[in-house]
């Protein structure tokens, strides 16, 4: 359950900052006392490199690491421990798959079938691969309610491609994509398919196992964990055949002059020491998601998204961005207001102590196709209130007030 | 706690006012210098005129298309160049700019800003 007069407590940045209306949850999340106590814990407790440390310290730090990884793969209904791959964030996760798979399974004229919704996270990582291999890079266009255009999508998905990649949430248009019957759609032409879920992990039930998907990738600092550590699920057929990504200490299982045997996945992904004490403290998160519930999170989200759109509609000279439908849609609310631009209006709601996000929130394609530069977003998260929203409301009206005297 | 704010609405209106009723806004007909650029960023976009004499600017129009910001930094920049060497308005510092504009800058605005000076540093003569 969502106590919503206290959950603000479990959150010290808003005893720090009581005036504070934090609406920029998609960029990131606040972090709860129990995180923030996980990580500390860590560095005054166990601190100690994971995997090598022939002592105490040492083995209790891999356990706590190796716990955490157990308890995302639960988490996200993966087969096991081994599918959970730590990352620095979903990017990392990305470019691991844009470089072990797509950089050795793809050829000359294979395509990469992407969505005009994506993040640049999922396209970059696509783009520099596709410009090394000769690869071509298609992307499968939205219709006007912001969700993806089943026409485009089935003349797209030809037999030239050999991967989809397609965010689960929008970042921006708060598009929730029916992820599971894509990857069926998909699988039914051979293609595999990574999902991006950064913006649906800390937002929703995910099972990765269900909707059966090749690869899934999202951030810890998302869900409340700290920035640094990131996940990618990958299923068990990959873990063995794919090549690693980087190379280093921790991925090896030998190495001479002349040879290296790499370790057995996740660990041949992982080179280098991780981000120990965020991997842990992404534990922490989950425990803390978890003893909410994470349907309580996903209806208390869509109860302020249907808030949020109910006021915002109110507000004179406004434009939505993204679906009316609220069960295709996640908290995630995209505005522009007439005659401000949207950076002024983040400008002028940081006055109030609001924070919004303005700007092309890393979809330059989805704002080209939505024919503007720039919007407003507000991305609610478990401790915001219909409190905070009326906050907002009220502040879009005095703007529109002084600016334009309505 | 380190929370400071950007700029209130008094000052954003001075600024809305100086970018929408600047007497600089427009395009000259035979400009000696005509330059343009964006923020692809954000997509905003100026675009500035200038007529010469012994290198010196003798007028100024601009065109804008943006937030408030990026506009009043066009029309108060305009406004500082008039009569002074256009080498010496290409070579204002950042800090001088956002004296001009007499708010403070904060770091996500600060390409907003510096805009209209930038596209004035890309400008070449025609002759």
């Amino acid at each position: 359950m969502i106590n919503k007069n206290t959950i603000k407590k479990d959150f010290p940045i808003f005893k720090a900052n009581p005036k504070l209306v934090y609406l920029d949850s998609a960029a990131t999340t606040q972090k709860p006392q129990a995180v923030i106590d996980a990580l500390v814990k860590h560095y005054e407790n166990t601190n100690a490199n994971i995997h090598r440390g022939i002592y105490e310290m040492s083995e209790q730090a891999t356990k706590h690491y190796e716990e955490a990884r157990a308890k995302i793969a639960r988490f996200i209904g993966a087969q096991g421990a081994r599918n959970i791959i730590f990352t620095r964030n979903t990017t990392e996760a990305v470019n691991l798959v844009a470089q072990s798979f797509a950089r050795h399974h793809l050829k000359a004229g294979d395509e990469i079938l992407l969505t005009v919704m994506e993040h640049h996270s999922n396209i970059v990582p696509w783009y520099l691969v596709a410009k090394e291999k000769k690869l071509k890079l298609r992307f499968v266009r939205i219709t006007s309610d912001g969700t993806l255009d089943p026409k485009d999508l089935v003349a797209k998905a030809t037999k030239k491609v050999k991967l989809a990649a397609f965010t689960h949430v929008s970042n921006v248009l708060g598009t929730v994509n029916p992820a599971r019957d894509l990857v069926s759609f998909f699988h039914a032409r051979g293609i595999p398919a990574l999902i991006d879920g950064a913006q649906a992990v800390p937002h929703m039930s995910v099972d990765v196992s269900a909707m059966d998907c090749d690869f899934y990738a999202f951030s810890g600092h998302k869900m409340l964990a700290p920035t640094g550590i990131g996940v990618l699920y990958m299923k068990d057929k990959y873990l063995g055949s794919l090549p690693p990504f980087l190379g280093g200490g921790e991925m090896i299982r030998s190495v001479s002059e002349t040879n290296v045997v790499f370790a057995d996945a996740p660990a041949k992904f992982e080179a280098g020491t991780p981000a120990i004490e965020a991997a842990i403290a992404l534990g922490a998160a989950v425990d803390y998601l978890e003893h909410i519930g994470m349907k309580n999170i996903e209806r208390h989200e869509k109860e302020l998204a249907q808030y949020t759109l109910e006021k915002l509609r109110q507000v004179p000279g406004v434009t939505v961005y993204g679906p009316t439908d609220m069960k295709r849609r996640s908290g995630a609310v995209a505005f522009n207001l007439k005659g401000i631009h949207p950076h002024d209006i983040a400008s002028l709601l940081d006055e109030q102590n609001i924070a919004v996000r303005a700007g092309n929130h890393c979809a330059m394609p989805l704002h080209k196709f939505l024919g503007v530069p720039a919007t407003c977003r507000i991305s609610p998260y478990i401790y915001n209130t219909k409190k905070d929203i009326g906050v907002l409301y009220d502040a879009l009206g005095d703007i529109n007030k002084t600016m334009f005297g309505s | 706690m380190g929370y400071t704010h950007t700029m209130d609405i008094n000052a954003f209106k001075q600024l809305r006012n100086h970018a929408e009723l600047s007497p600089y806004k427009g395009k000259l007909k035979k400009p000696d210098l005509r330059a343009s650029g964006d923020n692809l960023l954000c997509g905003d976009k100026i675009s500035i005129d200038l007529a010469l004499t012994k290198g010196k600017i003798k007028e100024a129009k601009f065109i804008h298309q943006g937030c408030v910001l990026s506009g009043a930094a066009a029309s108060v920049l305009l406004e500082y160049a008039k009569g002074k060497e256009l080498e010496k308005i290409q070579n204002l510092a950042p800090e001088k700019m956002f004296k001009l504009l007499g708010v403070d800058v904060s770091p996500a605005r600060v390409p907003c800003a510096l805009l209209a000076l930038a596209v004035l540093r890309s400008g070449k003569t025609h002759s």
